[in-house]
């Protein structure tokens, strides 16, 4: 446990020292990855509710 | 990087064609130029409030005029530029003002812009207070990324002392 926190830890480190152009590249896939499961989410609720209303039609 | 250098040159070109005066980097992309990325959806542009002449609100209308024609399209109070949402927000009272006009020039690439200050960073995220803004400004501490006599005097000239021992107090000295 303690070396996975140390690992963390220097992880983190790390990433403070990068050049700002590979910080901006990592955010934008973090942002991308974000959107992906944003847009999943809303299309699952979306489904979800277009069951739920056939589902009742069909009732 | 391509996206955001993408975006960030859309953004000289309005400054190029009179659209926006100066501007800055503020939020989480400006605050990823000192500390550890984050993820984030939009880019935060503070521009002057005069460039809203007579009004106490932030018009849109000729940012709109602008990046409109070319294809970027509006999304609530953002615009997609480059894959990102950008967000032009009025640097409208003292403390953003100062950030703005003291804001660091950088290059991304082939592009130059501006970003805040570390300290002007952590003097906003101070006032504005949300959990995220406390994790913010605790990463500058820890990674002694800001300059505490320049900070020291921010925080008394727009009367954040207080909150700054109080943050100091519950996160810092505590060791939480």
């Amino acid at each position: 446990m303690e070396k996975i926190l140390a690992d963390k830890i220097e992880e983190r480190k790390r990433l403070v020292s990068l050049p700002f152009e590979e910080k901006l590249t990592l955010m934008e896939k973090m942002r991308d990855r974000s959107l992906l499961i944003r847009r999943s989410a809303v299309a699952t609720v979306s489904e979800a509710a277009v069951e739920s209303e056939e589902l009742h039609a069909h009732k | 990087m391509k996206e955001t250098q993408d975006a960030l040159a859309v953004i000289n070109e309005m400054r190029d064609a009179g659209v926006i005066s100066k501007y800055a980097i503020g939020g989480a992309v400006a605050a990823t130029f000192y500390i550890e990325p984050t993820a984030t959806f939009d880019i935060d542009i503070f521009i002057p409030f005069e460039n809203v002449p007579g009004s106490s609100l932030v018009s849109l209308d000729h940012i709109y005029n602008y990046l409109t024609p070319l294809g970027h399209k509006s999304q609530g109070a953002h615009f997609i530029i480059g894959g990102w949402q950008v967000q032009f927000l009025p640097a409208d009272d003292a403390l953003y003002g100062e950030a703005l006009s003291q804001a660091v020039e950088i290059q991304v690439g082939r592009v130059k812009t501006w970003v805040m200050t570390a300290e002007h960073l952590m003097a906003i995220a101070l006032r504005t207070g949300r959990a995220k803004d406390f994790i913010r400004t605790e990463q500058f501490i820890r990674y002694n990324k800001f300059d505490a006599k320049k900070l020291d005097e921010i925080l008394d000239r727009h009367g954040l002392v207080e909150k700054w021992r109080q943050f100091n107090d519950k996160y810092i000295r505590s060791g939480k």
